[in-house]
């Protein structure tokens, strides 16, 4: 039998900004005051990152705009967040969580897995365990966590979201019936609010009643992924914990929200340049080459649509996916005012080998060779060391999409 | 003691093989008086971690003002700083 740890921060920005105020003298802890990270409004950033749990109370939620959260309590506190921060947080609590075994996965910012199995030999019982490292995290980094302890992954995650904040929740398959079916069918993992809305329409409103429903009922109604969310309800789930290094990406991309709604075709191509910058680096970084470019677009009037195209052969230079890119918005764009840009690439084949086609262009060895010394010098004097000429002198900043320049994980928790 | 996170100027002595140790520094007090401080003793030193940010604490003893006051100096690793932490 496995035994797998979810642990999972409290209220993570909230309570690594407050761990670092306190040490900096700040008065007041503001995991226990009505508190809010959140993006700056002014460059239109203004949700919700990360609530406290008396700012809960008032009905605050993650994801709401910071003038509706403003709306349900005035004198709330605001504060802005600090993503190096959370990385050195996120960091130090892996290190912590590295010395109980070997196998921890990094499933978000502020989640990891731990396959605790083979650790039971050197550190005896799990939940003794999983005590010890919730008391160590709050001890040595400042914060609190909730630690689910279970037989696989989905279990465990489920365990550690029941009761917060600072607990251990076993959710043994046994104990399931006990603890997770009487939830609502919502708080299941991969059970969104579409999904929950359509089982609620046929009578399914926990996670019992899911679990108890006839699968193929449930396959015909959701599809392939109704399966998956059958197999969930009943605790089912075989995946492995998988260290981070041995995850294969399947994409990447980026995408911003720009701070006024642009309507001029040259600002929009700048700021896709900056964001093809930054996905062209990481796909570089990654090992990999692209045959799969898309543009995506979000209008002022929340209108998303995107573009893309499949390409004959594979390509990893920041300009000619950058051609693509401006091929591609050319097509699709009708010129409405625009909020937010994204570029993404997939259908990877790694680089090294390649095919060489009639059609490459003719410059094609010298832009690789720009590209790796540009990559060089960025790697070792920092990300705006050296820009394109275009950026010069502009508003626009040159390398665009992610939070920090680090490789940043984000909030919430992915299926990687 | 309170914690008060003053960045200090300090003199600092490099060891070869331990912890760096102060020596004397100068912090401004409430009321603006800038005093200078000579560490007559170092009682214990702990690295910690909260937060994720790596630091030295020090907790010193010295006379400042005709009065033997323990304070706590910090050492911040990846800034290279000091700070006045607690007295």
């Amino acid at each position: 039998m496995r035994i797998i740890f979810h642990i999972d921060a409290n209220s993570a920005y909230l309570s690594w900004t407050a761990a670092a105020m306190l040490e900096k003298g700040y008065p007041v802890d503001i995991r226990e005051i009505p508190a809010v990270i959140s993006g700056d409004p002014l460059n239109r950033h203004g949700i919700i990152l990360a609530k406290s749990i008396p700012a809960k109370k008032y009905g605050i939620a993650t994801g709401q705009s910071l003038f509706e959260a403003r709306q349900k309590y005035p004198g709330l506190a605001v504060f802005p967040p600090d993503y190096d921060l959370y990385m050195l947080c996120s960091n130090a609590m892996y290190q912590i969580l590295k010395e109980y075994s070997p196998l921890v996965e990094r499933y978000s910012i502020d989640e990891c897995f731990l396959d605790y199995t083979a650790s039971r030999n050197r550190f005896g019982d799990p939940v003794e365990a999983a005590y010890e490292i919730k008391e160590r995290i709050k001890k040595e980094l400042g914060f609190t966590v909730n630690i689910g302890v279970s037989t696989n992954k989905l279990l465990a995650k489920m365990g550690s979201e029941l009761k917060k904040p600072d607990r251990v929740h076993t959710l043994w398959p046994q104990e399931m019936e006990k603890k997770m079916w009487p939830l609502p069918v919502g708080e299941l993992y991969m059970v969104g609010r579409a999904t929950a809305e359509k089982l609620r329409r046929i009578n399914i409103c926990t996670i019992g009643d899911l679990a108890k429903a006839d699968p193929n009922h449930i396959k015909a109604l959701l599809k392939s992924p109704g399966l998956l969310v059958w197999e969930f309800a009943n605790g089912i789930d075989n995946s492995e914990v998988t260290l981070n290094s041995e995850i294969i990406q399947k994409g990447v991309g980026n995408s911003t929200t720009i701070s006024h709604d642009v309507t001029d075709r040259t600002e929009a191509l700048m700021i896709l340049l900056a964001l093809t910058e930054r996905v062209a680096m990481r796909l570089r970084r990654l090992g990999y080459m692209a045959s799969l470019v898309s543009v995506s677009i979000k209008t002022a009037g929340f209108i998303h649509y995107s573009h893309q195209m499949k390409l004959r052969n594979s390509i990893d230079t920041t300009t000619e996916i950058y051609e693509h890119v401006c091929m591609l918005f050319d097509q699709c764009w009708k010129g409405e005012p625009i909020r937010k840009l994204g570029v993404h690439v997939s259908d990877f084949q790694a680089s090294g080998t390649r095919q060489y086609s009639l059609f490459d262009r003719r410059d094609d060895e010298k832009l690789r060779s720009l590209d790796r010394t540009v990559d060089k010098i960025r790697e070792k004097y920092g990300t705006r060391s050296i820009i394109r000429g275009s950026f010069t002198n502009g508003d626009i900043n040159p390398v665009q999409g992610g939070t920090n320049d680090s490789d940043f994980i984000m909030m919430g928790g992915y299926r990687q | 003691m309170k914690i008060l996170a003053e960045p200090i100027e300090a003199a600092v002595w490099f060891k070869s093989k331990e912890k760096p140790q102060p020596v004397k520094f100068r912090y401004s007090d409430g009321e603006g008086v800038v005093r200078r401080v000579n560490v007559d003793k170092i009682i214990s030193v702990d690295e910690v971690k909260t937060a994720g940010i790596r630091a030295f604490v020090y907790r010193c003893q010295s006379e400042i003002d005709g009065v033997m006051k323990v304070y706590e100096l910090k050492y911040l690793i990846s800034d290279c700083r000091w700070e006045l932490y607690k007295m």
